[in-house]
């Protein structure tokens, strides 16, 4: 009973909707290597279209089975204590309870990276931010389980609470943790690439900037739910809303010490994830465990609250950045800090560290490069990743900082960019490989699109453009855990019914991976989407993938899907060749036929041709898999930041600025991405304007950020907001009308070219939004979101003659030690560091053995 | 009074009588007892519109109002959308433009401009932003919704008026091939 | 949520009978918008619900020579769609013109607006034991309190939410309350009360006591009536501050004036001072100026929302040359 689905266009799109560009058609004298497309760059409608439209999806909490009983998760009251004693004699005695679990029976970590292992399903010991789950209720209905889990009393010793990264660096005691670099920091990182100082020494201008990114959260609409069963013997079935089930499949194993092949991992579509359901989830495991307790199907939906809890969102990151220009605006070196909260767990945090600082030079050129970094533990829920995973807080210090430089060396914005651009096929000063660029492209398409050259520093008070560009992975170069094995496994069965049915590990969580699946089989094998059932997600039944993040579904799932496809296509070839008495490599495959590119007129229907492959060579299956090129940087930490390909971005904004109160609006957004090539431009477009719309939250309103009560009343650090409501997001009035540009630099990495779109056009927003304030009213406000009140703060001060600037002021004064040192390759560097043993980050209190073990083979 | 109420309600123009706890809400009978989980929730507070069915026409939160008290009102649920096995034009719209991404907040939205159009076949795209403005959506920026409204409203007006070539392919740029 | 049970009472002396002793035992229910939501959030635990609802005539526009008289279940999309209400009290359709948002104002009613609780996020969370729950602090003066009252702030800081209440004050609007003892009628000016007259509840109401019925008498309105007020984003949201302001004009000295200010106290706040400064100076640039400095006097902001104060100014400059223009 695999999670099936149908793909069924049934109405096909309008006349209009499918005018599609002149190539492509069906032109069928064009040899097989260099095929025209049939479906691929047309617009079609997503394979699950019609289940959402219609309520038929099935997200996690839709499903029901019989006897299902519900659970609850007590959660912490304070951010930071020993549990002294749980009691649920009263709670055990409520109508309805069936049973209880705490920390005692799950005792093993887990955690998403193998370097921070520093979960567990429920608190042993310690809890670490208010919200923490500490005891797990199960009970007949919903309302029974909360009504008993409000009865489960604990008791506290309270610790103190770590509330900020400067407050972690000074106070390595108490420890929220007992592994990391040092004390609270939970890591640190130093690494030069290039000979910095003679960078700075041959620039005209130096120029240094402080910028402070606030935290904030995915907001899925969708709440996190599981639905965990057993079946069988000693098997356990868990139906859950991640993005990432190969991962909770690994956890589940480790926590429930069960072998992996005895648990089964569904993920449902996702309500949205956006990174919020990329970690393997405490409630997920509890769910399993309970089931395994109870012999029950065990469902637990999270309030709204609780989904503020499990964050894993956006890391609150303050940035230091020094930049060495020349009087033409060339860059000769730069030094980048960033200081992250991480609050109370690890999550993806090693590799969010390196994320603020690895994408920094491939969007311009930038010849030395130094990056440092900490992330410190806080008792606040933790963070992780979030569309643009650690890239868009330096992104949005870099882009006002090159918005700053230009003033001041009275260059035009665009040109600042469009002068330093990174060249394409070159290796950057930190060794990552950038294959196409086409952001030289999207800049001259929003500065033609917004009439900048007329418009910027020429309208009226008030009203003001800023630009800003951004670039993004296609995926992760390296898997997450240590392993030789494919990032992405397609698995073909094809049978005398002409149907394909095609098996991933895939997650769809709205981004349209379902739809890039399907439509790469049907483009090689030239069928319908129609004729495709996909199985995917489900560890069972599917190869795997691991997972929706990164940005890797399109280009990873996408090239096994073509590779599988591929091998499909040759063996029906073979026997249709047979058939035909024609060599299979003269044969092409489109619209449900196969036939001789020399001669159409001999030809079959896919369905005759399959049943003639599985006349001569019986049951028929093939695979695909896709492992990403080896990266060229050999340094320890040169596994974040290496991806087959790279996205890029750039954005114009036009806002109006109230001078009296501050209030602002985005009056206009124009953004152009490079894709590569369009798999399907409506879902591209789709993806850009949503892109452009979180981003516009980012920058406007949105913030996770906390309270802290008087000292003598309590210790509490809680959510300032854990709502829908007062966590401000932008409705259908904040969004202003968007000009999107689709830049096609087709990458040879990329599966038909393509390149990412999901994550790439957020991260110019902020910064472009900061400075179109600038170019309207005069004023820089150095730190996202930008309130209103920001914006007149600064208004204010500039009235009275101070610098009309909000924004930090300091960098926490951390020693980060000695650099890793890597010469870059016009150094003739080999991307190895020089002293990859003597650098001086770890004094080694607590660190992982297992953390030493992955970054030795070149982890993270 | 009592914790538990029966009634007949009339949901997608079909009776249908059940048994619930009174305290119960809309949403969570239509969920739970009825099982049509084609409405979401996303906040259950009143805060992101996810919910929403129409209740004698008008776009209502099933997360605050009480089952009980819907004796002889006409609800509606996305459930009730298709016509036969042909989806409905705001349907057909929302998939063919994906202005359905992961589709959660879609059967709120689809509730609400169906309402929207029902009281006025020709909304300008204010009206509509003002008419949808209770219903939050994390993946499509809105602007997706907003072409397949108006591209189902004319539709149902008989118009032949698809959303813009620059809505599906972008709009024209130097870069663009052939240009 | 938290069980409860629903009376469905079929008139209003009934309502009032099926109440109880105190706001733990009962509560009338409206909307609900508010009231469900609260129940939820664990800040309010009745046992019973007294429906509202079940009452027939609570939901009327009653349209008259001398006024109109809006039924207390009449729902906020209902008074905004009004074309009475829209062309003789324009100001109001203006204050619920964004409030929450489509769906809360096809439920929300009148009188629940006006008796709607405060937003606090203090007061909203069942972690914090604030004065408004039977605690001894009000977390907000020390805490988190950028959107807090800037005046009347000493003892709870939380604004009044209502944007309705402002303009139906500005209109002189009545109100009537059925209790045990009967009917009667008040000026809706005397309807709320501050934290020094009792910081648990907003208004006068007993938990015995409902309001019917909202009262506006033309002789109180003018075409030159306006509302305006500064808000973060356009839906699910509230004002952080709302200026409403009724002139009589006579040419162009102002014979009568009603300023009300709103979401920067514990209750709306009819500001006389700036009444008189306007029928005595007028609507010129001086007088303006003049009113918008008096207008922050004796203002208490909190750490956070200094930035009120600006708004304070902003919004009532705004809506009196609005209101001028007419």
């Amino acid at each position: 009973m695999g999670k099936t689905k149908t793909p069924k266009a049934e109405a096909p799109l309008s006349d209009a909707a499918s005018e599609a560009p002149s190539e492509g058609s069906t032109d069928k004298k064009n040899v097989a290597s260099d095929r025209p497309l049939n479906l691929i760059g047309k617009p079609f409608r997503r394979v699950d279209g019609r289940a959402k439209v219609t309520g038929q999806t099935k997200f996690a909490d839709d499903l029901h089975f019989p006897r299902t009983v519900h659970m609850k998760l007590v959660r912490s009251t304070v951010p930071h204590a020993e549990i002294v004693s749980i009691d649920t004699t009263e709670a055990a005695g409520m109508p309805g309870v069936l049973g209880f679990l705490t920390g005692d029976d799950m005792p093993n970590t887990f955690g998403i990276l193998p370097v921070s292992q520093d979960e567990h399903a429920l608190c042993v010991g310690k809890v670490r931010f208010v919200g923490d789950p500490v005891v797990a209720v199960a009970a007949l209905t919903e309302d029974q389980a909360h009504e008993a889990a409000l009865k489960v009393k604990v008791e506290y010793n309270d610790l103190t609470t770590i509330a900020s990264v400067e407050q972690a660096a000074s106070t390595p005691e108490p420890r929220i943790h007992d592994y990391g670099d040092t004390g609270n920091i939970h890591k640190q990182v130093s690494m030069s690439f290039g000979d910095l100082d003679a960078g700075f020494a041959e620039a005209d201008e130096i120029f240094e900037d402080i910028y402070y990114f606030e935290g904030n959260t995915h907001l899925p609409m969708e709440q996190h739910a599981s639905i965990a069963f057993t079946e069988d013997d000693g098997r356990v079935t868990i139906y859950s809303s991640t993005q990432t089930p190969h991962y909770l499949h690994r956890s589940l194993a480790k926590v429930l010490e069960l072998p992996a092949s005895r648990i089964r991992v569904i993920a449902c579509p996702n309500g949205g994830g956006f990174g919020g359901k990329s970690d393997p989830f405490n409630h997920e495991i509890c769910a399993a465990k309970m089931a395994l307790k109870l012999g029950r199907p065990v469902k637990i939906a999270l309030t709204r609250e609780e989904v503020f809890y499990c964050h894993r969102g956006r890391h609150p990151v303050l940035m230091k950045t020094r930049t060495g220009f020349k009087k033409d605006g060339r860059m000769t070196a730069q030094h980048l800090q960033t200081a992250l909260d991480g609050g109370a767990y690890g999550s993806y945090g090693v590799a969010s560290t390196y994320y603020t600082g690895a994408l920094q030079t491939v969007t311009y050129d930038l010849p030395k490069y130094r990056f440092d970094s900490i992330r410190a533990f806080t008792n606040k829920p933790p963070c992780g990743p979030k569309r643009g995973h650690g890239t868009p807080q330096p992104r949005a210090a870099f882009e006002t900082h090159l918005d700053k430089a230009a003033h001041r060396l009275g260059i035009d914005p665009a040109d600042i960019r469009l002068n330093n651009l990174v060249p394409p096929d070159s290796v950057t000063a930190n060794y990552l490989k950038v294959g196409s660029i086409g952001l030289g492209d999207c800049i001259e398409a929003v500065v033609k699109g917004s009439g900048w050259r007329e418009r910027y520093g020429k309208l009226p008070e008030g009203r003001g453009l800023g630009l800003a560009c951004g670039s993004y992975l296609c995926g992760a170069g390296l898997p997450i855990y240590w392993n030789f094995m494919p990032q992405s496994g397609v698995q073909i069965k094809l049978d005398r019914s002409g149907g394909v049915a095609v098996f991933c590990g895939e997650t769809e969580i709205g981004q349209g991976s379902d739809s890039v699946l399907a439509a790469c089989v049907a483009e090689i094998l030239g069928i319908d989407l129609q004729d495709i059932r996909l199985c995917v997600a489900d560890t069972d039944l599917t190869p795997v993938d691991l997972g929706s993040y990164s940005s890797r579904v399109t280009l990873m799932v996408g090239n096994a899907a073509v590779q599988a496809a591929e091998r499909a296509r040759e063996i029906i070839a073979k026997a249709a060749g047979e058939k035909l008495d024609v060599p299979p490599s003269r044969l092409a495959f489109s619209e449900h036929r196969v036939f001789d590119i020399e001669d159409d007129e001999r030809s079959m229907s896919f369905v005759e041709a399959v049943q003639a492959a599985e006349a001569k060579f019986g049951t028929l299956g093939t695979t695909g898999s896709y492992i990403p090129p080896r990266s060229p940087g050999r340094y320890r930490g040169a596994g974040v930041g290496p991806s087959p390909a790279y996205s890029y971005s750039a954005a114009v904004v036009e806002v109006e600025v109230d001078p009296q109160t501050g209030i602002y609006q985005v009056e206009h957004v124009w953004m152009a991405h490079d894709v590569g090539k369009c798999i399907n431009p409506a879902l591209v477009m789709g993806q850009i304007e949503g892109s452009v719309y979180m981003g516009l939250g980012e920058a406007m309103m949105e913030e996770q950020v906390f309270r802290r009560l008087p000292k003598k009343r309590s210790n509490a650090l809680v959510h300032k907001h854990p709502s829908l409501l007062e966590y401000k997001s932008p409705t259908f009035h904040e969004m202003p009308p968007v000009t999107s540009y689709i830049i096609e630099d087709p990458d040879p990495n990329g599966p038909f070219g393509a390149k990412e779109v999901g994550q790439g056009p957020l991260l110019p927003m902020p910064p472009a939004v900061a400075n179109a304030i600038f170019d309207a009213v005069g004023v820089r406000v150095d730190q996202v979101p930008i309130g209103p009140h920001h914006v007149l703060e600064a208004l204010e001060r500039k009235a009275k003659g101070k610098e009309g600037r909000v924004g930090p002021n300091k960098f926490p004064d951390y020693d980060f030690g000695v650099p890793l040192n890597v010469p870059t390759v016009a150094e003739g560097g080999d991307g190895k560091a020089t002293n990859q043993e003597t650098a001086g980050v770890r004094k080694g209190i607590g660190t992982m053995k297992d953390r030493e073990e992955a970054v030795g083979k070149g982890g993270q | 009074m009592s914790n538990t109420t029966t009634l007949t309600l009339r949901i997608n123009d079909e009776d249908v009588t059940v048994a619930f706890p009174t305290h119960h809400t809309l949403l969570e009978v239509l969920r739970e007892e009825c099982r049509l989980t084609g409405t979401k929730h996303g906040c259950e507070l009143g805060e992101c519109g996810t919910c929403t069915v129409l209740v004698d026409g008008k776009p209502m939160l099933s997360c605050l109002v009480l089952a009980a008290e819907m004796d002889g009102h006409e609800i509606r649920t996305v459930e009730g959308m298709m016509i036969g096995n042909t989806l409905h034009p705001l349907q057909q719209a929302f998939a063919d433009l994906g202005a359905a991404q992961c589709g959660y907040c879609t059967p709120g939205i689809l509730m609400a401009a169906e309402a929207l159009l029902e009281a006025n076949p020709d909304p300008t795209r204010e009206q509509i932003q003002e008419a949808l403005a209770g219903n939050l959506c994390r993946c499509t920026g809105y602007i997706k919704i907003l072409e397949a409204v108006e591209w189902a409203a004319a539709t149902q007006r008989g118009e032949d008026t698809p959303p813009a070539k620059e809505s599906i392919y972008g709009s024209p740029h130097a870069a663009t091939k052939g240009e | 949520m938290r069980r409860f049970q629903v009376a469905m009472p079929k008139s209003v002396p009934g309502a009032v009978a099926a109440s109880g002793d105190d706001f733990d035992e009962t509560k009338f229910l409206a909307g609900g918008t508010d009231l469900l939501a609260e129940i939820k959030d664990h800040t309010q635990f009745p046992d019973v619900l007294v429906n509202l609802k079940s009452i027939p005539g609570l939901k009327e526009i009653k349209v008259s020579d001398s006024g109109v008289e809006i039924g207390a279940l009449v729902t906020l999309s209902e008074l905004a769609s009004h074309k009475e209400i829209k062309r003789s009290w324009p100001a109001l359709v203006e204050a619920i013109g964004h409030a929450a948002s489509p769906q809360i104002r096809n439920v929300g009613t009148v009188g629940g607006n006006l008796c709607q609780r405060v937003r606090c996020w203090y007061y909203r969370h069942d972690e914090y034991p604030c004065l408004k729950k039977g605690g001894q602090i009000c977390y907000a003066q020390q805490g988190e309190n950028e959107y807090h009252s800037v005046f009347g702030n000493r003892i709870c800081a939380a604004p009044h939410p209502s944007s309705t209440a402002p303009v139906l004050i500005a209109y002189g609007a009545q109100v009537e309350i059925h209790g045990p003892e009967g009917a009667r009628t008040i000026d809706l000016e005397d309807f709320f009360h501050s934290p020094e007259d009792d910081v648990t509840q907003e208004n006068i109401l007993t938990s015995k006591e409902v309001v019917t019925k909202i009262t506006l008498d033309r002789a109180n309105t003018s075409k030159h009536s306006a509302y305006c007020e500064a808000r973060e984003r356009d839906a699910f949201d509230w004002s952080l501050c709302g200026a409403t302001v009724n002139l009589q004009m006579d040419g162009d000295s102002v014979k009568r004036a009603r300023v009300v200010l709103s979401a920067i106290a514990p209750t709306p706040v009819r500001r006389k001072d700036l009444e008189k400064v306007l029928v005595e100076s007028g609507v010129g640039s001086g007088a303006l100026e003049k009113i918008a400095k008096l207008s922050i006097r004796g203002a208490r902001p909190l750490e956070q929302n200094e930035y009120k104060l600006t708004l304070v100014k902003a919004m009532l400059k705004r809506a009196i040359l609005k209101a001028v223009k007419g």
